[in-house]
């Protein structure tokens, strides 16, 4: 197995290279059981929002660029429409405010 | 522990390693986002998990 | 399944033998070509086939410029492979440009990095970073310089970097990477290469 390597060293270390464990870190999920449910919608509503801010820019940008005949673009814009729409109905089902859905990735920013 | 001949191909093969496992072209698990039969975004699904794994890896804090 | 392990321009002439002992061969679409094979399950991901892999994919190299494919990419038919190179072909046919005639050079640097329990503030401690990035851009910078690309990540004590140098400036990469090293004798360096570009298609 080392063979097919060993014309792949162009400069070999002096001290042996240490396999870094990689940090585990435990994710943090509520496991308060009423708060479960809740929580994993919050998630997947988010992961939906997200995308649905990314594709209605994707579809401005598109419009913007002339390449969409109007029924594409009609299409486009109710298709969005009714998106919010449903957003709004799964968070009001889940009792989510938009303030919810933009979660804090610490370095990374806010997701929204 | 290791002589220095063992240490360098040590070196090769995690630089292999790490190329293959985490470089390189990501193709399946591709999905393209289309909203009303238009094609909008492409989401390459294996490298958004990929850089999850990384973000842990990192200490990124993910949400909760 | 389809198991691919590159894509090339077409024809991807590839005489090689991949993962299992499966021959590599070359499926097109358009410009482009996948080369792939036929296996009965998907790899594992250990040595045996790791090596296969990177076989093939050098094995193109050695021919044209060469997008590798991240280990363990399967697909249930030949016509997922072709509809998705033609989905992506403007991406596809601009990496290769990039790539073309060079190869990706790993560097590894290493040093003892200061105690984090010595920093005592929070000052200390990004300072204690910043001269950190400062060792790891004193080595990195001279290098980019004589790369296309470069990617690099630092952490205390490490730097890892991958640079996209034409082939024919390997041996000078080397020569001025030993120059470094001589400059800096606190500093642990390796140098392994040249393999094909994983680092700079696009799948960090």
């Amino acid at each position: 197995m080392s063979d097919p390597l060993a014309d792949k060293i162009l400069l070999a270390p002096r001290n042996p290279e240490q396999r870094v464990a990689g940090n585990a870190l435990s994710r943090r999920i509520n496991a308060d059981p009423e708060g479960v449910e809740q929580g994993l919608a919050q998630l997947v509503l988010t992961i939906v929002e997200l995308l649905r801010q990314i594709m209605e820019r994707q579809a401005l940008h598109r419009i913007d660029a002339g390449g969409l005949d109007e029924a594409q673009v009609e299409r486009l814009g109710e298709t969005f429409l009714m998106l919010e729409r449903r957003m709004q109905e799964l968070k009001d089902q889940f009792g989510l405010e938009d303030s919810d859905l933009n979660l804090d990735l610490g370095p990374l920013g806010r997701l929204l | 522990m290791t002589s220095p001949v063992a240490a360098s191909q040590d070196v090769a093969l995690v630089d292999l390693v790490d190329r293959l496992l985490n470089g390189g072209v990501v193709i399946a698990g591709d999905i393209t986002l289309a909203v009303a039969d238009v094609d909008l975004v492409y989401v390459g699904l294996r490298a958004l998990i990929s850089s999850v794994a990384t973000a842990e890896a990192n200490g990124v804090p993910l949400p909760r | 399944m389809i198991y691919v392990y590159a894509i090339s321009e077409a024809p991807a002439a590839v005489e090689a033998d991949g993962i299992s002992g499966a021959p590599a061969r070359s499926l097109q679409a358009g410009a482009l070509a996948a080369v792939i094979s036929t296996l009965e399950e998907p790899p594992t991901a250990e040595a045996p086939a790791l090596l296969a892999h990177e076989g093939v994919v050098e094995a193109v190299m050695a021919a044209q410029p060469v997008l590798p494919v991240q280990f363990g990419m399967t697909f249930a038919e030949e016509a997922e492979v072709t509809a998705l190179l033609e989905r992506r072909q403007d991406a596809f046919g601009e990496l290769l440009r990039e790539v073309r005639g060079c190869v990706e050079l790993s560097v590894r640097v290493r040093w003892s990095p200061p105690e984090p329990a010595a920093a005592e503030s929070g000052r200390d401690y990004l300072q204690d970073r910043r001269h950190e990035r400062r060792r790891a851009d004193v080595v990195h910078q001279p290098l980019a310089a004589l790369a296309r690309s470069s990617t690099s990540r630092s952490e205390p004590g490490l730097l890892a970097a991958a640079y996209l140098v034409p082939a024919a400036d390997v041996g000078p990469f080397t020569g001025r990477l030993e120059t470094i090293r001589d400059e800096h004798p606190d500093l642990d360096f390796s140098c392994t290469g040249p393999w094909p570009p994983y680092s700079f298609v696009g799948a960090r």
